[in-house]
């Protein structure tokens, strides 16, 4: 019994070790200020070959993927990924990148960060890739400085962590999801116009780095402001987390959590019986049939902030690029093309086929470096970002998005419905 | 007052989640002395399955007999065909098989099932109206339905144990394999009976729990449920079945309180709390509160 309850104990800690494992690193997010030249910023000199760097791309551009392809995850990733394959087989069909064509090499990390830096190994040393992508921080954080030394662009990493929007320290690293410190910008934006004479706001914050990065996002917005954080709760237990913050009674309840907490937060505010007059879901709780429907009416009239066009939703019905997308999408491969993962692949693929055309027009032709060197000027709205929204890039600055659109949540029609326009604060961040 | 009703309401809540997966754990050891790390895997696979069933437009309380169903015939078709063997040889083989087991079976759920969040329905009535005030906490009739489905069995256990040919052979063999094989009862028949028992109380605490879960039906569902679980049959004792109760509701109320008042603490160590329970009892008392001490002759 003795040894059975010390071997019980071993594995108990050992998961918890476990669990902990995809935290990610620190660090300020932001914007830099001025415009600049991408040469300045990235250049092959620091590079362990800085030939390799700069040698011409001709035949096939590797694209090489480690992410979960196995696990919990699985899904997701596999969606994302046949949205970018679709993309690329579109681009293929339609000659490349100048006749180079586009491959997608993909290896199983099973979100274990140890795994994904593995792999970077071997795609960047026996499958000689030319571009990474990763999903997940912890992934980032394992890979980051493999790729930053070998100078092999990592662009659009699904993630969003402020240490890698440093361009200095990590110039071959670019991230795809939104800011937390941009998405609660342009929150707070909304709410100055929503309550004017100010309001009362309570936060449900995950433990993690990623809940914490929205909740501070959050916290720096509000300074200055007449909205008034008056309560705040770990979101561990949704339910308790919901019993204390009712108590507060507060106009607001922000959810700075994960994907996972989004149902949860929802369901456990209606089962205590609260219903905040605005709840503000963060931008990844994207999905509407599983994270909103399931709640019901104590989901009803969320608010979320999108950039991508969706496909359900019958404001995109007759849009000419949603239209293509699915039709494209559903011919090239991929099995759910009405799902957010996937056209999130797609519009990945598609920020990088930009990149690749840039580079390949550049003095230098098609290299690692010419198409690290475009990423850092990118100035592109990809057809599947909702109309307003671009991904922007330059020198001195990484963030990416900069603009999102409000939506509600409609539990009786099941479908998010526009609550407003374009909230654009790029000009809050020089170029 | 009612926010504390709330949340003694909330861990008393999931403190019978974590006893229904702590009785089956107990139901394994007293048979085996094994604890089988794949009962929390054992209950999700079955607990897919009850929700595959309602997709196909089987009202949930068949797919939740059917799931019941299942568990027993995994659990004895698993002691058969898994454990009995390597058992025989050395008692580490059989944590491994059953690690492997909690492994290969989450895999097979997301290869059958695929990775994305399900919503199993609840049996019972579970719309934001229904429940019941209780000094204006609300206790909501999902909940009070996993407090009456642990009272029912730890009843049928008891009868079962207490008064059933099979309850006191299944006690002759956790007591002492050996006499009870000399004694005539068919040691292997009990083995098998015990782990399909086990099965079937795991497969009812999935589908009663996961209406409730925090992250719904999903492969990482029985996860910390497990852990808690374990907590909870180590605190009472690992063959004991008020023990694993006593373990789950106080673990259950536990987090809620730590949690809830002392969210510097409860805000990223509940899971931790319940696993410092562990270490502190293994400190204290190595057999748990209501474990029985094994006496040996010399």
């Amino acid at each position: 019994m003795k040894r059975l309850a010390q071997m019980v104990s071993a594995v108990a800690v050992s998961t918890l070790v476990l669990t902990a494992c995809g935290s990610n690193s620190g660090g300020s997010d932001g914007g830099g200020s001025g415009g600049g030249d991408a040469s300045e910023v990235v250049s092959a000199d620091d590079c362990a070959d800085p030939d390799a760097a700069t040698e011409e791309i001709t035949k096939t551009l590797k694209v090489g993927w480690t992410a979960a392809t196995s696990g919990p995850l699985a899904d997701a990733v596999g969606n994302v990924i046949e949205g970018m394959e679709a993309r690329f087989a579109v681009e293929n069909e339609a000659g490349g990148i100048d006749g180079v064509q586009l491959e997608v090499v993909v290896k199983d990390d099973a979100f274990n960060p140890e795994r994904a830096k593995a792999n970077v190994g071997e795609l960047i040393q026996k499958d000689k890739v030319h571009v990474i992508d990763t999903f997940g921080s912890g992934q980032l954080d394992a890979i980051a400085d493999d790729q930053n030394d070998a100078c092999v662009p990592l662009l659009f990493a699904q993630a969003s962590v402020p240490a890698y929007r440093d361009i200095e320290n990590f110039p071959w690293t670019t991230e795809y999801l939104p800011s937390a410190d941009v998405e609660m910008g342009v929150v707070v934006e909304s709410l100055k116009k929503k309550y004017p004479d100010g309001a009362t706001v309570a936060m449900a914050v995950n433990q993690t780095e990623s809940g914490q990065g929205v909740a501070d996002g959050f916290t720096k917005a509000v300074e200055g402001t007449n909205l008034k954080i008056v309560a705040e709760e770990p979101l561990t237990d949704p339910k308790t987390a919901a019993s204390t913050l009712k108590a507060s009674n507060a106009d607001i309840l922000v959810d700075a959590g994960v994907t996972t907490d989004c149902l949860a937060l929802s369901q456990a505010i209606g089962r205590v019986g609260w219903k905040p007059d605005t709840v503000i879901q963060p931008s990844n709780c994207a999905d509407g049939a599983t994270l909103y429907e399931p709640a019901g009416d104590a989901a009803d009239g969320q608010q979320i902030l999108r950039w991508l066009k969706d496909p359900n939703n019958v404001e995109f019905k007759d849009d000419a690029a949603v239209k293509e997308y699915i039709e494209q999408a559903g011919a090239n491969g991929a099995d759910s093309p009405l799902n957010s993962y996937t056209v999130n692949g797609w519009a990945i693929a598609d920020l990088m086929v930009d990149n690749f055309k840039r580079a390949a027009a550049s003095d230098d032709g098609l290299s690692r470096l010419s198409i690290m060197q475009a990423a850092r000027t990118q100035d592109y709205q990809p057809p599947m970002f909702i109309d307003g929204v671009k991904f922007t890039m330059t020198p001195t600055q990484a963030l990416g998005i900069l603009a999102f659109k409000p939506y509600t949540w409609d539990a009786a029609g099941k479908t998010f419905v526009a609550a407003g326009d374009v909230i654009d604060i790029s000009d809050d961040y020089d170029k | 007052m009612e926010l504390f009703l709330e949340r003694l309401i909330s861990g008393l809540t999931n403190g019978s989640i974590y006893a229904l997966l702590a009785l089956a754990l107990v139901v394994v050891f007293r048979g085996t002395g094994t604890l089988n790390f794949a009962q929390g895997e054992l209950a999700l696979f079955t607990t897919f399955v009850a929700w595959w069933l309602t997709t196909q437009s089987i009202p949930v309380w068949i797919a939740i007999v059917a799931a019941l169903v299942l568990g027993f015939v995994m659990g004895a078709l698993i002691e058969r065909t898994l454990i009995r063997p390597v058992q025989r040889r050395n008692d580490m083989a059989v944590l491994i098989v059953a690690l492997g087991l909690f492994t290969g079976l989450n895999s097979l759920a997301g290869l059958l099932w695929g990775s994305e969040t399900k919503i199993m329905p609840s049996p019972f009535p579970n719309g934001l109206d229904d429940y019941v005030s209780i000094g204006g906490a609300r206790l909501y009739f999902d909940a009070l339905g996993v407090w009456g489905a642990l009272i029912v069995l730890m009843f049928l256990m008891t009868l079962l144990f207490k008064k059933t040919k099979i309850g006191l052979h299944m006690r002759a063999v956790a007591d002492n394999p050996e006499s009870a094989t000399l004694a005539g009862v068919r040691t292997s028949r009990v083995l098998a009976i015990g782990w399909g028992l086990s099965g079937a109380i795991g497969a009812l605490a999935g589908v009663l729990v996961t209406p409730l879960a925090p992250q719904q039906l999903g492969l990482t569902t029985m996860f910390s449920i497990f852990i808690a679980a374990s907590a909870a049959a180590l605190f009472g004792g690992l063959d004991s079945l008020v023990g694993a109760i006593v373990g789950g509701l106080v673990i259950g109320v536990l987090e809620a309180m730590l949690t809830g008042y002392i969210s510097i603490i409860g805000g990223s160590l509940q899971q931790t709390s319940a696993l410092i329970i562990i270490v502190a009892i293994l400190f204290v008392r190595p057999n748990g509160l209501f474990g029985t001490q094994k006496l040996v002759r010399v």
